[in-house]
């Protein structure tokens, strides 16, 4: 019942900002796009997401100019920004999927048969919709419990006590799916390579020598961001990024060469 | 039989004809010969033609020639007059021989007009002079001049000439290799062969003819060595040797024999160096078009499919075909997309070409052709796909737009993998097509509900709401409880209270008031126990009861018995205390017993 009315509400809200979004920059840049103008493709959506808000649509439409415009690196930026805001979004992993398949790197898969499930069920919908699912089992949980603690009969007492375990275990999972999905939803440890290429460093310096020479990794590969050094003159934009690639190799890279996703 | 040689009689029995034999050219000064010749007919000698700048000196000389062939028993005969005019060419210019009419058997012939060029006489040789001490230079078909001695560099050349001096990349150009000679030749053999770094090549066919040319102030005979068409493949200035010729040429040497002088032939070697000749290629302008792929010249497209009805599993030859004339053959395959469902084998490229424009161009065909099969009934497009070409006449870039093939396809007949069910199966070979952008709300910032405060507090209302339920059911039944112990206690209590008045009854051996008051006790108690409405207050329904509370037949029967003896001590007034000390014990017993079940 809370659900239906949530929905409801939400409902409402969302008829609100259509209407009030008609005629917008973002059209334009679609009929730019349909015009296979991508460069000016490209400026609208931007604008767009700067002044009329962002969305998993718009953030896809912009990946697809990029990637007609060949730029694979901001294409793949674009396309995991569509997806942090809305994990479900079909269009924007099957286009991310494709663009991946086109970029230099390959990273390598260390993912296990569990974490690779855990991965599809987290991004099979959205953070909210995994609150309400994991606030919805609560109910029923709740519910098992009163069947347990009201009924007089001795099979509805053990139904509720058994399903109730049972649904314990699942609303901690979908709790945990839920958390895990906001963390994705808000983290900034990801990054995008946007430079065509870029040499990773054993140290936050350029590479003076070979030895210092960790790897060159190219656009679209995504790094994990552990650390960041500054200049002390302007220590709020980093320079370097301490970075971690596959199985755990750290190494340095200049901060203007990735795009925080 | 007669008919078959009626045939041949027909076949053997030639057409006569009237030519003039191409005339060549002629250096001023010297005599020439002009020559018809009238082939299978028989005619007059015609009036000499009139010849600009020459002096007409003898004709017609008329000589006749015939031959008769026998082959296989067929017999063929041929005849031909020739007829010569014999001139002396004084001035030098272009000459036009007129047309010339004869007539024959009745038929009057005419034959082509031509024309042939008088070249200006030798120019004398200020070098050539010193050189030779004095001898004057040789001059071509005047053994008097031909003297053994050196031969200057001016006496025999290899030279390399192109059509054109400036051409585009791509743009076919006629390399010609001409010998140029004074003497006459006997051998000739090639010791170093052209280069032609830069070029593809391909050689084109000469003939065997020599002429006379005047070039640089003197007179040769020229023979084309070697005719090329040349496809520059670099921009830049490209230059082509002639290559390295041994020569063996033929001198006359003065013999005096005594009373007459004579004129004795003496083979020279010679080895020509060799010429090279520069040719201007120009870049194809930039920026080339999308699809550009190096047609050079002027082309015409055209597609065919056939058969036009297409059946599924059965073969269509789509033709792409450039026509035109340019470097048609080193053009590249169209890359022609064929719809899903339409099988394309690899394609069969098919080119033809023939020399135009003089043997300076290479007009041609290019044909592909892709043998497609239908794998599915439907209707489909065939993309036609534009021909680029640059232009060099006009220095641009032109489009040829070809257009789109509809293609309907039937069902094939008894084709089992028609029928066949196939899996729909798709690949992912580009992006997906954009969504439009505002099918989506859109939000400067996100807020999740798991963060807000909305999310815990919904969790505290639910387990609240539980425990609330949980409160309220307990004291329910709290409540239920209470209820029924104070029915069970106020039954205790109203039986004891009635015992009690029995007892007083008892006591005061009022064995009347005894027997009532404890009947009305008794009945009292179990309908208060047993929860039993007094209508239903009858022996059966009570035993019955008493036995579903828990007694046994027994007790049962003590309760009845009781309850029987109440009744019938009413009836009988005559009691002893006794008696009555024993009934009232008996009820006592019966209400701890029920009592005992209670508490079980």
């Amino acid at each position: 019942m809370m659900m239906k009315k949530f929905a409801t509400i939400l409902l409402a809200a969302l008829s609100l900002t259509v209407s009030a979004s008609a005629l917008s920059t973002a059209q334009l840049a679609d009929s730019a796009y349909n015009k296979q103008n991508y460069r000016e493709a490209i400026e609208l959506y931007q604008q767009s997401i700067a002044t009329e808000g962002k969305s998993a649509v718009l953030y896809t439409n912009l990946g697809n100019a990029y990637f007609r415009n060949d730029n694979l690196g901001r294409a793949v930026l674009s396309y995991e920004r569509a997806l942090k805001l809305d994990p479900s979004d079909g269009d924007a992993r099957q286009n991310l999927a494709f663009v991946r398949s086109r970029i230099q790197d390959r990273p390598e898969d260390d993912s296990s048969f569990f974490s690779n499930m855990h991965r599809s069920v987290v991004a099979s919908a959205r953070p909210d919709t995994w609150a309400w699912i994991a606030f919805g089992v609560f109910v029923l949980l709740v519910g098992a419990a009163a069947l347990y603690i009201f009924s007089q009969n001795v099979a509805l007492r053990k139904t509720g006590f058994f399903g109730g375990l049972v649904l314990l275990f699942v609303f901690a999972y979908l709790l945990f799916v839920a958390f895990d999905s906001v963390d994705r939803a808000t983290g900034t440890s990801s990054a995008i390579v946007t430079a065509p290429s870029t040499q990773l460093t054993s140290a936050p310096r350029g590479a003076g020598s070979d030895s210092d020479k960790v790897v060159t990794i190219h656009e679209g590969t995504k790094v994990e961001i552990i650390d960041s050094v500054a200049t002390p003159d302007d220590p709020v934009s980093p320079v370097w990024y301490n970075v971690n690639i596959n199985h755990g190799t750290k190494a340095w890279l200049r901060a203007t060469d990735v795009e925080r996703i | 039989m007669l008919l078959m040689l009626g045939v041949i009689a027909l076949a053997a029995a030639q057409q006569p004809s009237f030519s003039l034999i191409q005339p060549r050219n002629v250096v001023q000064g010297r005599n020439f010969a002009l020559t018809f010749r009238l082939s299978d007919g028989d005619a007059n000698p015609p009036a000499a033609p009139q010849l600009k700048g020459c002096t007409l000196l003898f004709g017609p000389a008329v000589s006749t020639m015939s031959s008769t062939q026998i082959v296989n028993g067929r017999i063929t005969s041929s005849s031909s007059v020739d007829f010569s005019f014999t001139y002396r060419a004084d001035e030098p210019g272009t000459v036009d021989v007129p047309e010339l009419t004869v007539s024959s058997e009745g038929k009057t012939l005419k034959s082509r007009p031509a024309s042939f060029q008088i070249l200006p006489s030798d120019e004398p040789r200020q070098s050539g002079g010193s050189q030779n001490g004095g001898r004057p230079s040789a001059s071509i078909d005047d053994p008097s001049t031909q003297t053994p001695g050196r031969i200057s560099s001016d006496d025999l050349l290899v030279r390399v000439s192109f059509s054109k001096s400036s051409v585009y990349e791509q743009e076919p150009v006629v390399a010609t290799i001409k010998v140029y000679t004074k003497y006459d030749i006997s051998s000739f053999m090639p010791t170093a062969q052209p280069a032609f770094d830069g070029f593809l090549c391909e050689e084109l066919p000469v003939s065997n003819e020599t002429s006379i040319e005047h070039y640089n102030g003197s007179n040769y005979h020229t023979a084309v060595l070697k005719k090329l068409l040349l496809y520059p493949q670099k921009a830049g200035q490209l230059s082509v040797n002639s290559g390295k010729y041994d020569v063996s040429i033929v001198q006359y040497e003065t013999v005096n024999m005594g009373f007459f002088r004579t004129q004795r032939p003496v083979e020279k070697q010679v080895t020509t160096s060799s010429n090279a000749a520069t040719l201007s290629v120009k870049a194809l302008p930039e920026p080339r078009p999308a699809g550009f792929n190096g047609a050079v010249g002027q082309f015409s497209v055209s597609t065919s499919l056939e058969p036009e009805l297409m059946r599924t599993n059965e073969a269509s030859v789509y033709s792409y075909i450039v026509k035109g004339t340019g470097n048609i053959k080193y053009l590249s395959e169209p890359s022609v997309q064929f719809p899903v469902g339409i099988d394309a084998y690899t394609p069969k490229t098919d080119i033809k070409t023939n020399l135009v424009g003089g043997g300076t161009n290479m007009s041609g065909i290019y044909r592909t052709d892709y043998t497609i099969v239908p794998q599915e009934v439907g209707a489909f497009t065939i993309e036609g796909v534009p021909f680029i070409y640059f232009d060099p006449s006009t220095g641009k870039y032109e489009t040829v737009d070809v257009a789109s093939t509809p293609i309907k396809v039937l069902r094939g007949t008894g084709s089992a993998a028609a029928t066949e069910q196939r899996e729909i199966e798709g690949s992912i070979n580009d992006i997906l097509h954009i969504r439009p952008s505002d099918s989506q709300p859109r939000s400067h910032s996100m807020s999740y509900v798991l963060r807000s405060a909305v999310y815990p507090v919904a969790y505290a209302v639910v387990i609240l709401a539980l425990l609330v339920v949980v409160v309220v059911y307990r004291r329910h039944i709290r409540l239920q409880a209470d209820v029924t112990g104070r029915k069970l206690a106020k039954a205790g209590r109203v039986a004891n209270k009635r015992l009690r008045d029995a007892r007083a009854a008892m006591n005061a051996h009022e064995n009347d008031r005894f027997y009532a008051s404890l009947a009305k006790a008794l009945w009292g108690y179990l309908s208060d126990k047993l929860q039993i409405s007094a209508s239903q207050l009858v022996r059966d329904n009570v035993a019955e009861k008493l036995l579903a509370y828990g007694l046994t037949q027994e007790q049962t029967d003590n309760v009845l018995e009781v309850l029987d003896r109440c009744e019938m001590a009413r009836f009988t007034p005559q009691t002893s205390d006794d008696e009555v000390a024993e009934i009232y014990r008996r009820a006592t017993a019966v209400i701890k017993n029920i009592e005992d079940v209670r508490r079980k």
